[in-house]
């Protein structure tokens, strides 16, 4: 079973439909019991650092997740979920993230209009398991203002270009996160999810 | 580099979509949900869906409408008409929009805008502007669909409405929709000029070199476009080809590969063979990117285990195949590469790689 980690920020309804259509059994929940013995972690979401933060601290969910994280539970996040796994953000004066990938999340100042709204195509930096089966500059639909800039370019998966490079895809072990909506992104967005579903059979084969 | 989009928008009433719509393979021309899958498989970038439902009781049932189209569509979509507050726009995104746009009631009140943007964030608020041409040149902005004058400039709103936190704007020109004369370059030229947000063309677009017009000259992100794509006059993957051929950056669909079962590492084994005399030159791992390269180049390129990077064969020595065929066996998880291969195929200067017998060891 998938947690989708509900926290208040946004419709995290797309998610769950895309999983679905996957097959997959999930769930949409702010509860830490389903938090804690889910398979996998999805943590979804548009909207501001800080009050995403907040929520997720409110809701004694950032501790665990963190936790699970650390312990091998898959975790996947989606925009500013990707953030999130972050040490910090500049966004609404500065704001500590969950601390899971190092670097820090910046306003996008590069591109030349903001938000960087539409299609956008990932270039594959690394293989990785999240990315497997993707072809050659695959299109994802991207939405936002702020973009996260990795300390160790190791963890940086993939990038897309907007006025320079910006890293659209990263990570560490079992923790990833996708600046791009993959259940906005047709049928690449699917693939994409369903690797990460497949994260704990694959890695083990 | 971020694409532009092409974006079908369809007006509903009661759940029904109007106009008459009729495709091929359609199992009903006049659901929603139908078209929009349709759409999605043609390569849509985006969808806009209007309500244009007279009553308010029918509400209810468009909030039921957008959940079912949110389940099976997955690309972007954004919806329209009637909405007049923050409970609207929350009963909306709740039930699956991306975005919402905005018209007569962020003018009548555009706290409305800043306050959505604050409470649901920018990117799902699209702030609609019907734009009428002045004899002085200038735009005015209508409202309630286009029938009320207001008295507004439309450069002078545009630029309102992303101060206040407007995502996206979405310009429609009233003197060109319905024409199919192309859009209203100079106007859309104008706003993209003054706004930073991401600008949607509206109205007039009837041949794939309208698009091209406004995108070009407009620089419009996205262009909407409703009849054309209805009756079938422009087909979208036709219309997203001549964009790219004309040096527009669209999204296009994915390569249709077969379904090849690739392995844990996203790897698939294939075997290169002589095309002229079926000599085994030797194996290699592809995976979907170096396959696509290949299929795109027509020549091979692999994907390096040790070095954990694509590699094209013949890069540094030369000796490079020409691919003439593809093939994949019976359960879809190898390749057999059919080529004419310049110059030896193994890195030792043997012709193929496999010149070496089993037997022979040790003696």
């Amino acid at each position: 079973m998938i947690a989708i980690v509900d926290y208040g920020v946004g419709n995290v309804g797309n998610v769950q439909n895309a999983l679905e259509r996957l097959g997959v059994e999930c769930v949409v929940t702010s509860d830490v019991r389903l938090v804690e013995k889910a398979d996998g972690i999805i943590l979804p979401g548009v909207g501001a650092f800080k009050s995403g933060m907040n929520n997720l601290q409110g809701a004694s969910l950032d501790g665990l997740i963190k936790a699970r994280a650390s312990t091998g539970t898959p975790l996947l996040g989606i925009c500013l979920g990707m953030q999130l796994l972050f040490e910090k953000s500049e966004e609404g004066g500065g704001c500590d993230g969950l601390g899971l990938i190092a670097g820090e999340v910046v306003k996008f100042r590069q591109g030349p209009k903001i938000p960087h709204v539409g299609w956008n195509r990932l270039r594959s930096l690394r293989p990785s398991l999240l990315t497997s089966g993707l072809g050659e500059g695959e299109y994802f639909y991207f939405v936002h203002s702020y973009c996260c800039m990795p300390r160790d370019s190791k963890t940086i998966l993939g990038v897309a270009e907007y006025g320079g490079e910006f890293a659209a895809a990263v990570g560490k072990f079992n923790i990833f996160g996708v600046q791009f909506h993959p259940e906005k992104s047709g049928e690449a967005g699917l693939i994409l999810l369903r690797n990460f579903i497949d994260f704990e059979v694959n890695k083990c084969r | 580099m971020l694409t532009r989009r092409i974006i079908p928008c369809l007006d509903v009433k009661n759940g029904r979509v109007v106009k008459g719509v009729n495709f091929m393979g359609l199992r009903d021309a006049g659901d929603p949900a139908d078209l929009a899958e349709f759409y999605c498989r043609e390569g849509a970038d985006e969808l806009v869906f209007l309500d244009i439902t007279a009553s308010c009781e029918s509400r209810p049932l468009f909030y039921e409408l957008i959940s079912k189209i949110a389940g099976r569509i997955m690309i972007p979509f954004t919806i329209g008409g009637g909405i007049g507050d923050l409970q609207d726009i929350r009963h909306l995104l709740n039930a699956g929009a991306d975005k919402v746009s905005l018209n007569t009631a962020a003018l009548a009140g555009p706290e409305l805008i800043s306050r959505a943007a604050e409470v649901f964030g920018s990117q799902c608020v699209v702030c609609a502007i019907d734009a009428q041409r002045k004899d002085d040149g200038t735009w005015e902005v209508f409202t309630h669909g286009g029938t009320r004058p207001t008295g507004r400039d439309a450069l002078e709103w545009a630029r309102t409405a992303a101060k206040m936190g407007a995502g996206e704007i979405l310009l429609t020109s009233m003197d060109a929709d319905g024409t199919r004369k192309g859009f209203d370059i100079d106007l859309t030229r104008r706003i993209t000029d003054a706004v930073k947000i991401p600008v949607i063309a509206s109205g007039g677009g009837g041949r794939p070199e309208d698009f091209l017009d406004v995108f070009r000259n407009g620089r419009a992100d996205a262009a909407l476009a409703a009849s054309v794509f209805h009756y079938g006059d422009i087909a979208l993957p036709d219309l997203k080809r001549f964009l790219n051929e004309n040096q527009i950056p669209v999204r296009m669909l994915r390569m249709p590969l077969p379904e090849l079962k690739y392995d844990a590492a996203g790897l698939i084994p294939a075997i290169v063979q002589e095309n002229a005399t079926g000599e085994v030159l030797m194996m290699a791992y592809m995976n979907r990117q170096s396959l696509e390269i290949s299929l795109k180049e027509g020549r091979t390129c692999f994907f390096s285990r040790s070095r954990r990077t694509l590699w094209r064969k013949g890069e540094t020595s030369g000796n490079i195949q020409e691919i003439r065929e593809i093939r994949y066996d019976c359960d879809a998880d190898t390749l057999l590469v059919l080529v004419d291969q310049s110059g030896p195929a193994c890195h030792t200067g043997e012709r193929s790689c496999f010149y070496r017998s089993v037997e022979s060891m040790g003696e």
